[in-house]
């Protein structure tokens, strides 16, 4: 007998469905199309979460929307669309949908809330694991989520322990010396997992029995496992590796919220939300950039998160044209316009009375300026630009590199740092950033320092 | 409670929203439903009427005339004035719950709503209103 939760789909395209397939795989599906009767007509059996198509047919998305709501008042309302045009994320929240998502910058935030929404509705029973990296964990700590192992061989899960339970210690050292060095944790239980890790990393920056040095090394060493979830490959996929930059990102978050002065990353949150869009440079850049930070104990990692988020803050200010074009496509002119940006954004923060430590200012208005003293907008020199700007300047490269631009080639992790490490190489006239800095920064990355052979 | 021959008038642009409003009081028991798709076309309906139109349930925000437009229309007129009106929102702000009072609705409910939730509402008119 089938217990699966019933799922209705709303004039929903075929490559959506691809998407979610493996998700939509664990439900019982009832199919409609974007049709004004069938919308308001019964349907069996009774579904516990609606995902439609954007609206078509001759209905408006505020009528697809107030309908939906109206005909299931108390169900998770999900609107999914492809195209950019006509997405108007407010608006169809306004009307009744529970979230809407603009695919394909939208998938990961789209999974990790219908998994959500289908864990809850069938009470468990359906689950969806995350793969993490558990940092720093001795045998002997308990952890406060359930963890387990994957085998590809029959593609199951194999619990490893309980939530409350430590790990084996013989599994620990298996792990660590087979290649298979993932260990998945439950979608529902990821926040006790942020939480965990980013202890963790607090933990090692302030232990009194380490020293300096140790605490540096270890926290590198953590930031390197964080960083080397992005290159798995199960990261390859575009959607894939979001998530995983999106589970930093919430460490990250876990870690400031910990620390003191916490509410103002809220607040700035709640300032870039208003744009209204779930995926985010900005929050990509905040996460690199604190994480740089904290592994190569350059700043704060407070700070260079707040810098992340508020480094672009400005462009929302340019005119429209400008705004949607790469700066690789802009006429000259655009281009001198674009190149006031920083400045834009110091602007706006100080507009909005957002309350801004020194160098994080610093940080937004150098992000663009080159160690070669080719950047703007002051053409500053090599070492006048500011570390914090420096790592800034890299945090953004990176996710510019690695993210989806419309019409446009994108690199994956690997072909990124690659990128990067042949940048300066190649042309030397081409020195962008400090040479001792990048070559730091890149040992953070997978294949970036030899790996320690075992001695039996 | 209306009795259930009451006539009444459905006013929405919206298609879809006139047909699940329609529906709804079908199930509270209502027999003689009719609808207009803004406010203009409702005037219309309520002038020519016959029988009288007995209840008003309509939308806010509509082209041509709003709700608000409506049901100061209605009161304005001496032959349609005791006309009971429903008005229905998507939104709930403070504001505009005042403004409706003022222009002379009769109670007010905010999208999306159930049978019961629309009963009860007109109920509360029908006591206010009417039963004495």
């Amino acid at each position: 007998m089938s217990n699966k939760p019933s799922l209705l789909t709303v004039g929903l395209e075929p490559d959506i469905e691809r998407i979610i397939n493996d998700l939509l795989e664990k439900t019982e599906v009832v199919t409609i199309p974007m049709d004004v009767d069938q919308l308001m007509s019964e349907v069996s059996p009774p579904p516990c979460l609606v995902i439609s198509g954007p609206p078509k047919e001759g209905l408006s998305g505020a009528e697809l929307a107030q309908t939906l709501r109206m005909q299931y008042p108390e169900l998770p309302l999900f609107l999914v669309c492809n195209a950019k045009s006509g997405f108007e994320r407010k608006d169809f929240i306004k009307n009744g949908f529970t979230d809407a998502f603009l695919l394909p910058m939208d998938t990961t935030t789209l999974r990790a809330k219908l998994s959500d929404e289908l864990a809850k509705a069938s009470n468990g029973t359906i689950r969806v694991f995350r793969p993490v990296k558990i940092l720093d964990v001795t045998a002997e700590e308990p952890l406060d989520f359930e963890t387990s192992i994957f085998m590809p061989v029959n593609k199951r899960y194999i619990k490893t322990s309980n939530k409350g339970d430590a790990v084996d210690q013989s599994l620990l050292t298996k792990l660590k010396s087979s290649k298979m060095n993932s260990m998945y944790v439950p979608a529902e239980q990821m926040q006790n997992f942020y939480s965990y890790s980013a202890k963790k990393l607090r933990d090692m920056g302030s232990k009194a029995t380490l020293s300096a040095t140790e605490k540096r090394d270890k926290l590198a060493s953590s930031v390197r496992d964080l960083i080397s979830g992005l290159f798995t490959e199960e990261a390859a996929s575009f959607e894939s590796g979001q998530a995983m930059l999106k589970d930093c990102g919430e460490i990250v978050k876990s870690y400031i919220v910990q620390g003191e002065d916490a509410e103002w990353y809220s607040r700035i949150q709640a300032i870039l939300g208003e744009r209204g869009d779930n995926y985010s440079h900005a929050g990509n850049v905040s996460t690199l950039a604190a994480l740089f930070s904290m592994g190569l104990g350059i700043g704060k990692p407070e700070d260079m998160a707040l810098a992340g988020l508020l480094h672009d803050i400005g462009i929302a200010e340019l005119p429209g044209e400008i705004q949607i074009k790469a700066p690789e496509d802009m006429t000259p002119q655009e281009l001198e316009i674009y190149k006031k940006h920083p400045e834009m954004s110091i602007n706006m923060i100080k507009l909005r009375k957002i309350i801004v430590p020194e160098i994080v200012m610093k940080a937004i208005l150098q992000h663009h300026e080159l160690y070669n003293g080719q950047g703007y907008p002051n053409g500053y020199f090599g070492d006048r630009i500011c570390k914090e700007a420096q790592i800034l300047a890299l945090a953004d490269k990176f996710d510019y590199l690695t993210c989806l631009k419309e019409g446009r080639p994108y690199l994956s992790p690997s072909e990124a740092i690659e990128h990067l490490r042949r940048l300066q190489v190649d042309d030397p006239s081409k020195i962008h950033y400090q040479p001792d800095l990048l070559k730091r920064l890149l040992t953070l990355f997978p294949g970036g320092i030899p790996t320690p052979t075992h001695n039996p | 409670m209306f009795n259930p021959s009451t006539p009444v008038l459905v006013v929405d642009d919206m298609m879809t929203m006139r047909k699940l409003v329609s529906k709804i009081c079908k199930e509270i028991g209502f027999t003689t439903i009719s609808e207009a798709a803004d406010g203009a076309l409702a005037w219309t309906a309520i002038q020519n009427a016959n029988p009288p139109i007995g209840l008003v349930i309509s939308d806010w925000n509509m082209p041509n005339a709003t709700g608000i437009d409506l049901v100061k229309r209605i009161r304005a007129d001496s032959r349609f004035n005791g006309i009971p009106f429903l008005m229905v929102t998507a939104e709930a702000e403070q504001h505009q719950v005042v403004e409706a009072l003022k222009a002379g609705v009769d109670n007010y409910v905010v999208k999306p709503f159930s049978a019961p939730v629309l009963k009860e509402k007109l109920e509360a008119i029908y006591n206010k209103r009417l039963a004495k």
